[in-house]
């Protein structure tokens, strides 16, 4: 028995010596290997693929991702005779970049040649050296004529890292103001297009709100007769005329950034860390604690009211609009086609008392409405996000690692069917094009998107996450009611310390 | 050059390995199968994490792994100003507070439950299922139903009391809610376990203390829940063990919110160690996998002192020879004095019988 239990431990710690060593092998394993020059040329000095298949993942979802499916068919039925073609595969954003560093690192074979993702994220993916860089592979397409001056100059600077190009930037994107439009024409109001006249808008229909005069109405698919013209006094809910709030919907993500970068600040400094602690920032979100109170003035002329209720959820963004208890609401530039086209089939035909139709909604972009000079050189700007596509390390074949920059580069020069999802082109030439401009998704709505010249990135910073969710979390304490008893002050104070030591425990590490 | 051997050494020994093989071999074939999942599952990913933990460990490139030793526990145990060390601690008293509170909930409520439905009141057996029902239900489809029921602006509640709580926004209410859904999803697994224990409680137990007059609440007492006592201990030992990875339901209700301030900085007020290691690894950091591997481990570590000293607790106590001793004394005693009652007894009806004799 004894002889027996003492065999038993000799086993178990062998197990144990062998499970640990090899444990020590798989975590101190480097994988990747060089690449290797496998290219070949035809008579006419054009590269031979011969079948070469290329795996892309991508991060653009739904709806978007039919969008891309249909350049990247384009690309395969250009590039068929040469033996080129891509595959893309969509992945949740949840765990895209997990999912992309764990196989890659683990699973070479699985891995993707082509990932398509988040500008924002690029300095971190080339730090972790994830992506190759790409300007060698452009070198040995022959006849390139492939340029970084090609591309938007922002979008452009976020897909360099250490002087070299590591990703080839495909649009870019910003929130967007859906705006009830009927109710401001109906109203005798018009669409504001900076900060003054927001407030200007807002006091106004508070004003007639309270004193009964405000026309609304919804737009109700299941009950016509809530789409006619009422007071808005008689709605069974208060109307305050802007969804804003700790939850409502994505506006955290886009509004202080853009508050940031208008009143002439930095979202990145030095090193990649946070730079938008600036008495602007400040200033901006005080102006919305007092959009919450109704207390304060704009420019000396006091507010009439309180302009958002708070309490709201992902819910009323859409709800509120919809049932016009609210004129201004905050969500992604995703659902503009959708949108409109809702309201457009509800409301678009039906008339007023004097026989008149009025267009139901429409769309403001951010430019100039967080500016508090508007007549800044920086006022116009927005911040924006944008996706890029990069080669894997994974890739050791010279011969795709060439098809894929060419990919990248084909793709992003042919995005016009793309971009009717919601994005403007980070390439000039698409943007500047007749065609562009004459193409209907762009006069419903990508027009008010404004120019990509304006939209401005995060910048290059390896520390996404803190810079970018900290400045987030700024506007979500702002409106969050238990940290009424904080000024915005503390909280960008407080929210800007952790950020700091959130990266210094990083570095830490 | 070859060892030599008896044959009667050599039959032994060979009498030995088949005898060794007959024993084992056949649990060994059967067992063989678990055992390979088990160390490929469990024990290989363990020490894994083990490694990991001694590492500042990349994911996207081992290359860039560097060796800390034990740096990483030293800065969850003793780096008071770094941010793991102060979101680790947070998180952690908050499972904690989670568990101090619904442990004796999810122990508590199904037992009285079981109790009920234990004494065949009628329709028992519709109540029964009624009381197990939620349990099917996978959190994420729960949480859903809770998310109607308590949303501000178009939950059920607030529209049925025509309120606007903001249940998930509040501190208090959204650690209110998160509970609830923890105790209606999970109170039927402890409720089967423990039925299943009431229903082979001996009835004689029952049927003595009765003739001794114990009945009611008190036969709950002193003859249930110690007749109970090994599925109750299984019942903590698990509640605790789970509750200490409470996950799900943090996720779908609050996600971890709602923000509160603690000295200048932000955290979530429900947030819990599980949420916190998943948030960590979800922020796209790849660093930071020997720290969360070290927090995991440090989390494994807690656990299982809390629940050795809850063994230690629950521990079926040996009286030894001191209560029998003093019973033995006790009765030996009480022989002793019934005997020389009787002895007396003897002697004075002897004295009396000679007393009618001197009469005679």
């Amino acid at each position: 028995m004894m002889k027996n239990a003492k065999m038993f431990f000799r086993v178990v710690a062998l197990c144990m010596v062998l499970v640990f060593s090899l444990s020590f092998a798989t975590a101190c394993n480097p994988s990747g290997s060089g690449m290797v020059n496998d290219l070949k040329f035809d008579e006419y000095g054009e590269i031979i693929f011969d079948g070469t298949e290329l795996t892309v993942w991508s991060v653009i979802g739904e709806p978007d991702n039919a969008y891309l499916d249909v350049v990247n068919k384009q690309f395969n039925d250009y590039y068929a005779s040469n033996g080129l073609s891509a595959k893309i595969v969509s992945l949740s954003v949840g765990d895209f970049y997990t999912q992309l560093a764990n196989t890659i690192n683990t699973d070479p074979e699985s891995a993707p040649d082509v990932v398509i993702y988040h500008s924002e994220r690029l300095t971190d993916l080339a730090n972790s050296k994830i992506i190759l860089p790409m300007d060698e592979y452009f070198e040995a397409i022959p006849n390139n004529d492939f340029s970084t001056d090609n591309y938007y100059r922002s979008l452009m600077q976020e897909c360099m890292y250490d002087g070299k190009v590591y990703g080839v930037p495909l649009d870019v994107h910003g929130g967007m103001w859906y705006v009830r439009t009927d109710i401001l024409e109906k109203n005798g109001l018009e669409m504001p297009t900076s900060l003054s006249e927001f407030v200007e808008v807002c006091n106004q229909l508070i004003t007639l709100y309270e004193e009964g005069r405000l026309w609304h109405r919804a737009m109700d698919k299941t009950n016509p007769a809530n789409c006619n013209w009422t007071q808005a006094k008689d709605l069974g809910e208060h109307f305050y005329p802007v969804v804003m709030s700790d939850e409502g919907g994505i506006e955290n993500g886009w509004i202080p950034q853009t508050a940031v970068l208008q009143n002439g600040g930095k979202l990145v400094g030095e090193n990649g860390r946070p730079a938008w602690n600036t008495d602007a920032l400040v200033e901006v979100m005080t102006m919305f604690r007092n959009w919450q109170s109704g207390e304060g003035d704009f420019n000396g002329t006091p507010y009439a009211g309180k302009f958002v209720e708070g309490n709201d959820d992902a819910q009323t963004v859409w709800s509120k609009l919809s049932s016009g208890a609210a004129v201004f609401s905050c969500e992604g530039p995703w659902f503009a086609e959708q949108r409109l086209e809702e309201y457009n089939a509800v409301l678009g035909s039906l008339t007023d008392s004097q026989g008149k139709t009025y267009s139901p909604l429409g769309l403001l972009n951010m430019s100039k409405l967080y500016a508090l000079d508007e007549n800044s050189a920086d006022a116009s700007k927005i911040y924006g996000v944008g996706h890029t596509f990069s080669i894997s390390r994974t890739v050791t074949s010279m011969t795709k690692a060439v098809g894929a920059a060419l990919y990248a580069q084909y793709m992003t020069e042919h995005s016009m069917d793309y971009l009717q999802g919601g994005h403007l082109p980070a390439y000039k030439a698409i943007y500047e094009s007749e065609e562009f401009k004459s193409q209907p998704f762009y006069q419903q709505y990508l027009q008010a998107f404004g120019s990509p010249e304006n939209y401005v990135t995060l910048g290059n910073t390896a520390y996404y996450t803190e810079v970018y969710e900290q400045l987030k979390g700024v506007y979500i304490d702002i409106f969050t009611a238990s940290k009424l008893n904080k000024t915005p002050q503390e909280i960008v104070t407080d929210r800007f310390n952790t950020a700091l030591a959130l990266i210094e425990a990083d570095e830490e590490l | 050059m070859k060892k030599l051997t008896t044959i009667s050494d050599y039959a032994l020994h060979t009498e030995k390995k088949r005898e060794f093989l007959k024993r084992y071999g056949v649990a060994f074939v059967f067992l063989a199968p678990f055992l390979f999942f088990f160390l490929l599952f469990c024990v290989y990913p363990l020490f894994y994490g083990i490694v990991m933990s001694l590492f500042k460990f990349n994911i996207a490139d081992y290359t860039q792994n560097e060796w800390r030793g034990l740096k990483n526990f030293i800065t969850l145990l003793f780096s008071y100003s770094n941010t793991y060390y102060q979101n680790f601690w947070y998180s952690m008293k908050n499972t904690l507070w989670f568990v101090v509170i619904l442990v004796p909930l999810a122990i508590v409520v199904p037992l009285v439950m079981a109790i009920l439905v234990n004494a065949q009141p009628k329709g028992y057996k519709i109540f029964r299922a009624i009381i197990y029902l939620p349990s099917i239900l996978p959190v994420s489809a729960s949480g859903v139903i809770f998310v109607s029921l308590f949303g501000t602006n178009f939950g059920y509640l607030n529209q049925w009391m025509g309120t606007t709580i903001d249940w998930l926004g509040g501190v208090e209410t959204a650690k209110l809610v998160i509970i609830l859904l923890c105790m209606w999803g999970g109170w039927g697994g402890n409720f089967i376990i423990l039925s299943a224990g009431l229903k082979n409680v001996n009835k004689s137990l029952y049927e003595a203390a009765s003739v001794d007059g114990c009945v009611g609440f008190r036969r709950t007492l002193a003859v249930t829940l110690p007749a109970i006592k090994q599925q109750l201990v299984l019942c903590i030992f698990t509640t605790i063990i789970g509750y200490f990875g409470l996950y799900g339901q943090v996720y779908v209700l609050t996600n971890g919110g709602p923000n509160i301030d603690v000295n200048g900085q932000a955290y979530g007020a429900t947030m819990t160690i599980m949420w916190y290691l998943q948030s960590c690894i979800q922020g796209g950091n790849f660093n930071v996998y020997g720290m969360v591997s070290a927090m995991g481990l440090l989390l494994g570590a807690f656990i299982g002192i809390l629940t050795g000293i809850q063994l230690w607790l629950t521990r079926d106590k040996k009286s030894g020879t001191k209560i029998s001793a003093q019973f033995s004394q006790y009765v030996a005693e009480k022989k002793l004095s019934t005997a020389t009652q009787s002895a007396t007894t003897v002697t004075v009806n002897t004295q009396d019988v000679t007393k009618e004799k001197d009469n005679e």
